[in-house]
Protein backbone atom coordinates (compact mmCIF):
# COMPACT_ATOMS: atom_id res chain seq x y z
CA UNK A 1 0.00 0.00 0.00
CA UNK A 2 1.61 3.54 -1.14
CA UNK A 3 1.45 6.41 1.28
CA UNK A 4 -1.39 7.92 -1.10
CA UNK A 5 -3.62 4.95 -0.47
CA UNK A 6 -3.04 4.91 2.66
CA UNK A 7 -4.29 8.39 3.74
CA UNK A 8 -6.87 7.53 1.85
CA UNK A 9 -8.32 4.65 3.57
CA UNK A 10 -7.25 6.72 6.53
CA UNK A 11 -9.51 10.09 5.21
CA UNK A 12 -12.33 7.24 4.57
CA UNK A 13 -12.28 5.57 8.00
CA UNK A 14 -12.27 9.21 9.29
CA UNK A 15 -15.59 10.26 7.68
CA UNK A 16 -17.06 6.66 8.77
CA UNK A 17 -16.20 7.50 12.54
CA UNK A 18 -17.49 11.48 11.84
CA UNK A 19 -20.36 9.96 10.10
CA UNK A 20 -20.83 7.59 13.40
CA UNK A 21 -20.65 10.01 15.79
CA UNK A 22 -23.45 12.30 14.24
CA UNK A 23 -25.37 8.97 14.49
CA UNK A 24 -25.18 8.76 18.59
CA UNK A 25 -25.45 12.10 18.50
CA UNK A 26 -28.91 12.72 16.70
CA UNK A 27 -29.62 10.09 18.83
CA UNK A 28 -28.94 11.48 22.04
CA UNK A 29 -30.45 14.92 21.11
CA UNK A 30 -33.55 13.28 19.78
CA UNK A 31 -33.80 11.91 23.21
CA UNK A 32 -33.22 15.33 24.97
CA UNK A 33 -36.26 16.65 23.18
CA UNK A 34 -38.66 13.83 23.07
CA UNK A 35 -37.72 14.27 27.43
CA UNK A 36 -36.68 10.39 27.28
CA UNK A 37 -32.70 11.19 27.95
CA UNK A 38 -31.54 8.59 30.57
CA UNK A 39 -28.62 10.71 31.94
CA UNK A 40 -27.43 7.94 34.13
CA UNK A 41 -28.16 5.37 31.63
CA UNK A 42 -25.57 6.95 29.28
CA UNK A 43 -22.99 7.39 31.84
CA UNK A 44 -23.04 4.09 32.90
CA UNK A 45 -23.11 3.02 29.40
CA UNK A 46 -20.92 4.85 28.17
CA UNK A 47 -17.70 4.56 31.27
CA UNK A 48 -19.16 0.60 31.57
CA UNK A 49 -18.04 -0.31 28.18
CA UNK A 50 -14.36 1.26 28.55
CA UNK A 51 -14.35 -0.52 31.95
CA UNK A 52 -15.71 -3.91 29.92
CA UNK A 53 -12.89 -3.36 27.42
CA UNK A 54 -10.44 -2.99 30.21
CA UNK A 55 -11.32 -6.42 31.77
CA UNK A 56 -11.07 -8.50 28.37
CA UNK A 57 -7.63 -6.64 26.51
CA UNK A 58 -4.71 -4.80 27.44
CA UNK A 59 -3.97 -1.36 26.46
CA UNK A 60 -1.94 -2.29 23.48
CA UNK A 61 -4.85 -4.28 21.75
CA UNK A 62 -7.39 -1.63 22.48
CA UNK A 63 -4.96 0.96 20.97
CA UNK A 64 -4.10 -1.31 18.22
CA UNK A 65 -7.68 -1.71 17.29
CA UNK A 66 -8.36 1.54 17.67
CA UNK A 67 -5.21 2.32 14.93
CA UNK A 68 -6.48 -0.53 12.63
CA UNK A 69 -10.26 1.07 12.63
CA UNK A 70 -8.91 4.28 11.38
CA UNK A 71 -7.11 2.42 8.50
CA UNK A 72 -3.51 1.94 9.27
CA UNK A 73 -2.10 -1.24 8.05
CA UNK A 74 -1.17 -4.02 10.12
CA UNK A 75 -0.28 -7.93 10.15
CA UNK A 76 -3.23 -9.80 9.27
CA UNK A 77 -3.46 -11.53 12.68
CA UNK A 78 -3.33 -8.52 14.22
CA UNK A 79 -6.40 -7.10 12.21
CA UNK A 80 -7.77 -10.07 13.18
CA UNK A 81 -7.76 -9.75 16.86
CA UNK A 82 -8.67 -5.68 16.56
CA UNK A 83 -11.76 -7.32 14.22
CA UNK A 84 -12.61 -9.39 17.58
CA UNK A 85 -12.02 -6.50 19.80
CA UNK A 86 -14.66 -4.70 18.08
CA UNK A 87 -16.88 -7.78 18.09
CA UNK A 88 -16.54 -7.89 21.91
CA UNK A 89 -16.75 -4.13 22.17
CA UNK A 90 -20.24 -4.55 20.52
CA UNK A 91 -21.61 -7.87 22.30
CA UNK A 92 -20.51 -5.59 25.78
CA UNK A 93 -22.36 -2.77 24.90
CA UNK A 94 -25.60 -4.88 23.92
CA UNK A 95 -25.35 -6.84 27.12
CA UNK A 96 -24.54 -4.17 28.85
CA UNK A 97 -27.95 -2.20 27.77
CA UNK A 98 -30.17 -4.87 28.76
CA UNK A 99 -28.39 -5.01 32.33
CA UNK A 100 -28.45 -1.23 32.44
CA UNK A 101 -32.22 -1.82 31.93
CA UNK A 102 -32.72 -4.52 34.50
CA UNK A 103 -31.14 -2.15 37.36
CA UNK A 104 -32.90 0.60 36.09
CA UNK A 105 -36.08 -1.35 36.65
CA UNK A 106 -35.25 -2.58 39.51
CA UNK A 107 -34.46 0.63 41.22
CA UNK A 108 -37.52 1.85 39.66
CA UNK A 109 -40.17 -0.74 41.48
CA UNK A 110 -37.93 -1.07 44.33
CA UNK A 111 -37.83 2.54 45.41
CA UNK A 112 -40.45 4.41 46.85
CA UNK A 113 -42.29 6.49 44.44
CA UNK A 114 -43.81 9.37 43.90
CA UNK A 115 -46.79 8.36 42.53
CA UNK A 116 -48.11 5.77 39.90
CA UNK A 117 -47.58 8.73 37.10
CA UNK A 118 -43.74 8.81 38.88
CA UNK A 119 -43.13 5.63 38.62
CA UNK A 120 -43.93 4.38 35.29
CA UNK A 121 -42.41 7.17 33.47
CA UNK A 122 -38.74 5.86 35.37
CA UNK A 123 -39.64 1.72 34.59
CA UNK A 124 -40.30 3.09 30.76
CA UNK A 125 -37.31 5.09 31.12
CA UNK A 126 -35.19 2.64 32.09
CA UNK A 127 -35.81 0.31 28.62
CA UNK A 128 -33.82 3.68 27.04
CA UNK A 129 -30.54 2.29 28.39
CA UNK A 130 -30.81 -1.01 26.15
CA UNK A 131 -31.56 1.73 23.25
CA UNK A 132 -28.66 3.57 23.80
CA UNK A 133 -26.50 0.04 24.17
CA UNK A 134 -28.08 -1.30 20.46
CA UNK A 135 -26.95 2.13 19.29
CA UNK A 136 -23.05 1.35 20.55
CA UNK A 137 -23.02 -2.14 19.34
CA UNK A 138 -23.95 -1.04 16.04
CA UNK A 139 -21.29 1.31 16.25
CA UNK A 140 -18.75 -1.11 17.05
CA UNK A 141 -20.10 -3.49 14.75
CA UNK A 142 -19.35 -1.56 11.58
CA UNK A 143 -15.38 -1.43 12.57
CA UNK A 144 -15.80 -5.16 13.62
CA UNK A 145 -17.16 -5.97 10.30
CA UNK A 146 -14.86 -3.76 7.86
CA UNK A 147 -11.68 -5.49 9.73
CA UNK A 148 -12.93 -9.27 9.70
CA UNK A 149 -14.11 -8.43 5.55
CA UNK A 150 -10.10 -7.35 5.75
CA UNK A 151 -8.86 -10.95 6.73
CA UNK A 152 -11.16 -12.49 4.75
CA UNK A 153 -10.07 -10.80 1.46
CA UNK A 154 -5.94 -11.70 2.24
CA UNK A 155 -5.63 -7.51 3.24
CA UNK A 156 -2.78 -6.74 5.70
CA UNK A 157 1.30 -6.55 5.14
CA UNK A 158 2.82 -10.14 5.94
CA UNK A 159 3.02 -11.52 9.17
CA UNK A 160 6.10 -11.49 10.76
CA UNK A 161 4.56 -14.77 13.25
CA UNK A 162 3.00 -14.43 16.58
CA UNK A 163 3.99 -11.49 18.81
CA UNK A 164 4.38 -11.29 22.40
CA UNK A 165 0.82 -10.85 24.46
CA UNK A 166 0.58 -9.42 27.62
CA UNK A 167 -1.79 -10.68 30.26
CA UNK A 168 -3.03 -7.22 31.33
CA UNK A 169 -3.60 -7.74 34.90
CA UNK A 170 -3.29 -4.06 35.64
CA UNK A 171 -6.03 -3.44 32.96
CA UNK A 172 -8.13 -6.15 34.55
CA UNK A 173 -7.72 -4.70 38.27
CA UNK A 174 -8.54 -1.40 36.76
CA UNK A 175 -11.10 -2.91 34.72
CA UNK A 176 -13.19 -4.25 37.71
CA UNK A 177 -12.52 -1.44 40.18
CA UNK A 178 -14.07 1.25 37.31
CA UNK A 179 -17.08 -1.28 36.37
CA UNK A 180 -17.92 -1.48 39.87
CA UNK A 181 -17.59 2.43 40.38
CA UNK A 182 -19.42 2.92 37.55
CA UNK A 183 -22.24 0.11 38.77
CA UNK A 184 -22.39 2.37 42.15
CA UNK A 185 -22.18 5.78 40.72
CA UNK A 186 -25.18 4.56 38.64
CA UNK A 187 -27.39 3.42 41.30
CA UNK A 188 -26.33 6.40 43.16
CA UNK A 189 -27.30 8.63 40.47
CA UNK A 190 -30.99 6.84 40.18
CA UNK A 191 -31.48 7.22 43.84
CA UNK A 192 -30.41 10.59 44.07
CA UNK A 193 -33.12 13.10 45.42
CA UNK A 194 -34.94 10.01 46.71
CA UNK A 195 -34.42 10.13 50.73
CA UNK A 196 -37.00 7.15 51.59
CA UNK A 197 -34.51 4.95 50.00
CA UNK A 198 -31.64 4.19 52.70
CA UNK A 199 -28.40 2.48 51.54
CA UNK A 200 -29.21 -0.72 53.16
CA UNK A 201 -32.88 -0.88 51.92
CA UNK A 202 -31.59 -0.65 48.35
CA UNK A 203 -29.03 -3.22 48.94
CA UNK A 204 -31.91 -5.24 50.22
CA UNK A 205 -33.81 -4.83 46.85
CA UNK A 206 -30.92 -5.76 44.69
CA UNK A 207 -29.82 -9.19 46.49
CA UNK A 208 -32.71 -11.44 46.09
CA UNK A 209 -31.28 -14.77 47.39
CA UNK A 210 -33.43 -16.85 45.60
CA UNK A 211 -32.22 -15.82 41.84
CA UNK A 212 -28.80 -15.30 42.97
CA UNK A 213 -28.55 -18.95 44.23
CA UNK A 214 -30.21 -20.04 40.85
CA UNK A 215 -27.61 -18.23 39.04
CA UNK A 216 -24.51 -18.89 40.52
CA UNK A 217 -25.96 -23.36 41.46
CA UNK A 218 -26.81 -23.23 37.91
CA UNK A 219 -23.83 -21.95 36.26
CA UNK A 220 -21.08 -24.00 38.39
CA UNK A 221 -22.97 -27.24 38.29
CA UNK A 222 -23.26 -26.53 34.25
CA UNK A 223 -19.20 -25.60 34.47
CA UNK A 224 -18.39 -28.13 36.20
CA UNK A 225 -20.52 -31.02 33.73
CA UNK A 226 -18.95 -29.38 30.86
CA UNK A 227 -15.46 -29.33 32.12
CA UNK A 228 -12.29 -27.82 31.93
CA UNK A 229 -11.43 -28.43 28.47
CA UNK A 230 -14.35 -26.11 27.10
CA UNK A 231 -12.29 -23.31 29.08
CA UNK A 232 -14.45 -20.09 29.78
CA UNK A 233 -17.14 -21.03 27.35
CA UNK A 234 -18.76 -23.23 29.98
CA UNK A 235 -19.06 -20.27 32.15
CA UNK A 236 -21.27 -18.24 28.90
CA UNK A 237 -22.58 -21.47 28.71
CA UNK A 238 -23.56 -21.89 32.36
CA UNK A 239 -24.74 -18.04 32.90
CA UNK A 240 -27.11 -18.27 29.52
CA UNK A 241 -28.26 -21.30 30.26
CA UNK A 242 -29.61 -20.50 33.67
CA UNK A 243 -30.55 -17.21 33.24
CA UNK A 244 -32.99 -18.63 30.36
CA UNK A 245 -34.28 -21.50 33.12
CA UNK A 246 -35.02 -18.69 36.06
CA UNK A 247 -36.90 -16.20 32.91
CA UNK A 248 -39.03 -19.41 32.69
CA UNK A 249 -39.48 -20.09 36.12
CA UNK A 250 -40.20 -16.89 36.97
CA UNK A 251 -42.60 -16.10 34.08
CA UNK A 252 -44.51 -20.27 34.58
CA UNK A 253 -44.63 -18.42 38.76
CA UNK A 254 -46.13 -15.32 37.53
CA UNK A 255 -48.65 -17.45 34.86
CA UNK A 256 -49.68 -19.16 38.14
CA UNK A 257 -49.90 -15.85 40.07
CA UNK A 258 -52.26 -14.74 37.55
CA UNK A 259 -54.56 -17.98 37.66
CA UNK A 260 -54.56 -18.19 41.22
CA UNK A 261 -55.33 -14.23 41.27
CA UNK A 262 -52.44 -14.14 44.21
CA UNK A 263 -50.74 -10.45 43.72
CA UNK A 264 -48.05 -11.95 46.23
CA UNK A 265 -47.06 -14.69 43.63
CA UNK A 266 -47.00 -13.09 40.95
CA UNK A 267 -44.59 -9.60 42.70
CA UNK A 268 -42.52 -12.50 44.13
CA UNK A 269 -42.21 -13.78 39.93
CA UNK A 270 -41.80 -10.32 38.74
CA UNK A 271 -38.61 -10.04 41.08
CA UNK A 272 -37.24 -13.21 40.42
CA UNK A 273 -37.60 -12.81 36.65
CA UNK A 274 -35.99 -9.11 36.76
CA UNK A 275 -33.10 -10.46 39.64
CA UNK A 276 -32.44 -13.59 37.87
CA UNK A 277 -32.05 -11.49 33.93
CA UNK A 278 -29.30 -8.75 36.15
CA UNK A 279 -27.69 -11.52 37.62
CA UNK A 280 -27.07 -13.71 34.72
CA UNK A 281 -26.23 -10.39 32.80
CA UNK A 282 -24.01 -9.32 35.18
CA UNK A 283 -22.06 -12.87 35.04
CA UNK A 284 -21.58 -12.56 31.56
CA UNK A 285 -20.49 -9.24 31.46
CA UNK A 286 -18.25 -9.04 34.05
CA UNK A 287 -16.96 -13.29 34.61
CA UNK A 288 -17.30 -14.98 31.16
CA UNK A 289 -17.12 -12.57 28.30
CA UNK A 290 -13.71 -10.94 30.18
CA UNK A 291 -12.66 -14.82 30.30
CA UNK A 292 -13.49 -15.66 26.85
CA UNK A 293 -11.58 -12.18 25.44
CA UNK A 294 -8.05 -13.44 27.11
CA UNK A 295 -8.58 -16.75 25.87
CA UNK A 296 -8.95 -15.47 22.41
CA UNK A 297 -6.65 -12.32 22.36
CA UNK A 298 -3.73 -14.87 24.02
CA UNK A 299 -3.97 -17.52 20.97
CA UNK A 300 -5.20 -20.59 23.27
CA UNK A 301 -8.43 -20.68 20.80
CA UNK A 302 -9.21 -19.13 17.06
CA UNK A 303 -11.98 -17.24 18.39
CA UNK A 304 -15.62 -17.59 20.28
CA UNK A 305 -17.72 -20.85 19.53
CA UNK A 306 -21.20 -19.88 17.92
CA UNK A 307 -22.88 -21.40 20.88
CA UNK A 308 -21.28 -18.13 22.87
CA UNK A 309 -22.01 -15.74 20.37
CA UNK A 310 -25.49 -16.88 20.65
CA UNK A 311 -25.77 -16.73 24.54
CA UNK A 312 -24.20 -12.61 23.99
CA UNK A 313 -26.86 -11.96 20.94
CA UNK A 314 -30.03 -13.98 22.48
CA UNK A 315 -30.36 -14.16 26.19
CA UNK A 316 -30.00 -10.42 26.43
CA UNK A 317 -32.88 -10.18 23.82
CA UNK A 318 -35.00 -12.62 25.40
CA UNK A 319 -33.73 -10.96 28.87
CA UNK A 320 -35.17 -7.73 27.21
CA UNK A 321 -38.42 -8.99 26.38
CA UNK A 322 -39.17 -10.71 29.76
CA UNK A 323 -38.37 -6.93 31.40
CA UNK A 324 -40.88 -6.01 28.93
CA UNK A 325 -43.20 -8.72 30.14
CA UNK A 326 -43.05 -7.75 34.00
CA UNK A 327 -43.21 -3.87 32.75
CA UNK A 328 -46.97 -5.02 31.48
CA UNK A 329 -47.68 -7.81 34.38
CA UNK A 330 -46.81 -4.61 36.90
CA UNK A 331 -49.34 -2.16 35.13
CA UNK A 332 -52.28 -4.75 34.26
CA UNK A 333 -54.69 -4.35 37.02
CA UNK A 334 -56.06 -7.69 38.71
CA UNK A 335 -59.63 -8.48 39.10
CA UNK A 336 -61.55 -11.28 40.89
CA UNK A 337 -65.33 -11.43 40.40
CA UNK A 338 -66.97 -9.45 43.57
CA UNK A 339 -69.25 -11.27 45.89
CA UNK B 1 13.29 -50.24 49.08
CA UNK B 2 10.86 -47.56 51.56
CA UNK B 3 10.44 -44.04 52.26
CA UNK B 4 11.78 -44.16 55.45
CA UNK B 5 15.38 -42.88 56.18
CA UNK B 6 16.90 -45.55 58.37
CA UNK B 7 20.23 -45.09 60.15
CA UNK B 8 22.39 -48.05 60.84
CA UNK B 9 25.65 -47.53 61.38
CA UNK B 10 27.07 -51.17 61.12
CA UNK B 11 25.30 -52.02 57.59
CA UNK B 12 26.96 -48.40 56.45
CA UNK B 13 30.12 -49.82 57.41
CA UNK B 14 29.70 -53.15 55.71
CA UNK B 15 28.81 -52.05 52.83
CA UNK B 16 31.09 -49.35 52.79
CA UNK B 17 34.44 -51.96 53.20
CA UNK B 18 32.55 -54.68 50.61
CA UNK B 19 31.97 -52.27 47.77
CA UNK B 20 35.49 -50.48 48.81
CA UNK B 21 36.22 -49.94 44.63
CA UNK B 22 33.50 -50.27 42.43
CA UNK B 23 29.73 -51.78 42.21
CA UNK B 24 29.64 -55.23 40.43
CA UNK B 25 27.95 -54.14 36.88
CA UNK B 26 25.42 -56.39 37.83
CA UNK B 27 24.35 -54.79 41.18
CA UNK B 28 24.77 -51.37 39.55
CA UNK B 29 22.29 -52.10 36.59
CA UNK B 30 20.13 -53.91 39.50
CA UNK B 31 19.98 -50.74 41.66
CA UNK B 32 19.36 -48.33 39.37
CA UNK B 33 16.46 -50.57 37.88
CA UNK B 34 15.03 -50.27 41.28
CA UNK B 35 15.92 -46.94 41.65
CA UNK B 36 13.80 -45.77 38.67
CA UNK B 37 10.87 -48.00 39.80
CA UNK B 38 10.53 -46.63 42.93
CA UNK B 39 10.65 -42.89 41.48
CA UNK B 40 7.77 -43.85 39.14
CA UNK B 41 5.83 -45.27 41.91
CA UNK B 42 6.52 -41.84 44.19
CA UNK B 43 5.90 -40.00 41.14
CA UNK B 44 2.65 -42.13 40.58
CA UNK B 45 1.46 -42.00 44.37
CA UNK B 46 1.94 -38.03 43.86
CA UNK B 47 0.18 -38.09 40.69
CA UNK B 48 -2.87 -40.16 42.33
CA UNK B 49 -3.07 -37.71 45.37
CA UNK B 50 -3.28 -34.95 43.48
CA UNK B 51 -6.12 -36.52 41.43
CA UNK B 52 -7.81 -37.53 44.40
CA UNK B 53 -7.94 -34.45 45.92
CA UNK B 54 -8.99 -32.48 42.40
CA UNK B 55 -12.04 -34.95 42.21
CA UNK B 56 -12.69 -34.26 45.90
CA UNK B 57 -12.88 -30.34 45.35
CA UNK B 58 -14.84 -31.08 42.01
CA UNK B 59 -17.67 -33.16 43.94
CA UNK B 60 -17.51 -30.73 46.66
CA UNK B 61 -18.10 -27.83 44.19
CA UNK B 62 -20.94 -29.81 42.47
CA UNK B 63 -22.48 -31.02 45.60
CA UNK B 64 -22.75 -27.12 46.83
CA UNK B 65 -23.96 -26.21 43.17
CA UNK B 66 -26.78 -28.41 43.22
CA UNK B 67 -27.71 -27.71 47.11
CA UNK B 68 -27.51 -23.74 45.77
CA UNK B 69 -29.52 -24.75 42.64
CA UNK B 70 -31.89 -26.74 44.82
CA UNK B 71 -32.42 -24.02 47.69
CA UNK B 72 -33.22 -21.17 45.33
CA UNK B 73 -36.23 -23.07 43.30
CA UNK B 74 -37.44 -24.03 47.07
CA UNK B 75 -37.26 -20.51 48.36
CA UNK B 76 -38.38 -18.84 45.40
CA UNK B 77 -41.18 -21.69 45.10
CA UNK B 78 -42.09 -21.34 48.71
CA UNK B 79 -42.99 -17.57 48.66
CA UNK B 80 -39.60 -16.41 50.58
CA UNK B 81 -39.65 -12.86 51.35
CA UNK B 82 -37.95 -10.11 49.34
CA UNK B 83 -37.99 -6.16 49.58
CA UNK B 84 -38.24 -6.18 46.00
CA UNK B 85 -40.96 -8.53 45.27
CA UNK B 86 -42.89 -6.86 48.60
CA UNK B 87 -42.49 -3.15 46.90
CA UNK B 88 -43.45 -4.45 43.42
CA UNK B 89 -46.39 -6.17 45.01
CA UNK B 90 -47.33 -2.69 46.38
CA UNK B 91 -46.87 -0.83 42.89
CA UNK B 92 -49.19 -3.49 41.31
CA UNK B 93 -51.80 -2.92 44.04
CA UNK B 94 -51.59 1.08 43.20
CA UNK B 95 -51.80 0.51 39.58
CA UNK B 96 -54.95 -1.70 39.97
CA UNK B 97 -56.24 0.71 42.80
CA UNK B 98 -55.38 3.81 39.87
CA UNK B 99 -57.16 1.44 36.93
CA UNK B 100 -60.56 0.77 38.97
CA UNK B 101 -61.40 4.16 41.05
CA UNK B 102 -63.81 5.98 38.43
CA UNK B 103 -65.58 2.35 37.95
CA UNK B 104 -66.13 0.58 41.09
CA UNK B 105 -67.71 0.98 44.35
CA UNK B 106 -69.02 -1.34 47.15
CA UNK B 107 -71.87 -2.46 44.50
CA UNK B 108 -69.32 -3.33 42.08
CA UNK B 109 -69.41 -6.45 40.10
CA UNK B 110 -65.38 -6.23 39.83
CA UNK B 111 -63.17 -5.52 42.73
CA UNK B 112 -59.43 -5.04 43.17
CA UNK B 113 -57.26 -6.84 45.72
CA UNK B 114 -54.30 -5.99 47.15
CA UNK B 115 -50.62 -7.66 47.71
CA UNK B 116 -52.36 -10.43 50.74
CA UNK B 117 -55.67 -11.01 48.36
CA UNK B 118 -57.69 -8.32 50.37
CA UNK B 119 -59.66 -5.98 48.37
CA UNK B 120 -58.72 -2.53 48.38
CA UNK B 121 -60.40 0.19 49.21
CA UNK B 122 -61.07 3.43 46.98
CA UNK B 123 -61.26 7.33 48.28
CA UNK B 124 -60.83 9.41 45.06
CA UNK B 125 -58.17 9.61 42.20
CA UNK B 126 -55.16 9.57 44.49
CA UNK B 127 -56.42 6.93 47.04
CA UNK B 128 -53.97 4.40 48.53
CA UNK B 129 -54.56 0.68 49.55
CA UNK B 130 -55.66 0.71 52.72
Amino acid sequence: MTKNEQHEARGRALVRWLFAAAFVFSVVLSGLFSETTNRAGLFYLALGSVAAALMGFSWPEIGAAFRHAFGSAAPRESLRRSAYFWEAAARNAWMLGVLGSALNLTVALGGDSGGIQDISDRMIQSFVVTLYGLVLAVLCLVPATKLAALVERGAGVPDPGPGPVRSGLFERVAGYVLFAAVLGLTVYLLVEGRPQIGRLSIVSVFLHGPALLVVLGGTIALALFLGAGVGARALTMGFGLTGLVGLLMGFIQALFGFVHTSVREISGAIAFIISVASFALLGLVAVAAPLEDREVMEGRRRGPGWLSRMSWVVFPLLAFLFLLLTFIMVIMPMKQPGG
Amino acid sequence: MTMEHRDSPELDDLLRRAFADDLPADAESGMRERIKHFRAGAMEDERLTAARAGLFRKSAWAVLSVLMLVAGILLQGLGSRSRLAERIAQVKAEFSSSESAPRSGPASEMRMIGPEGRPVHFLGDKEKRS
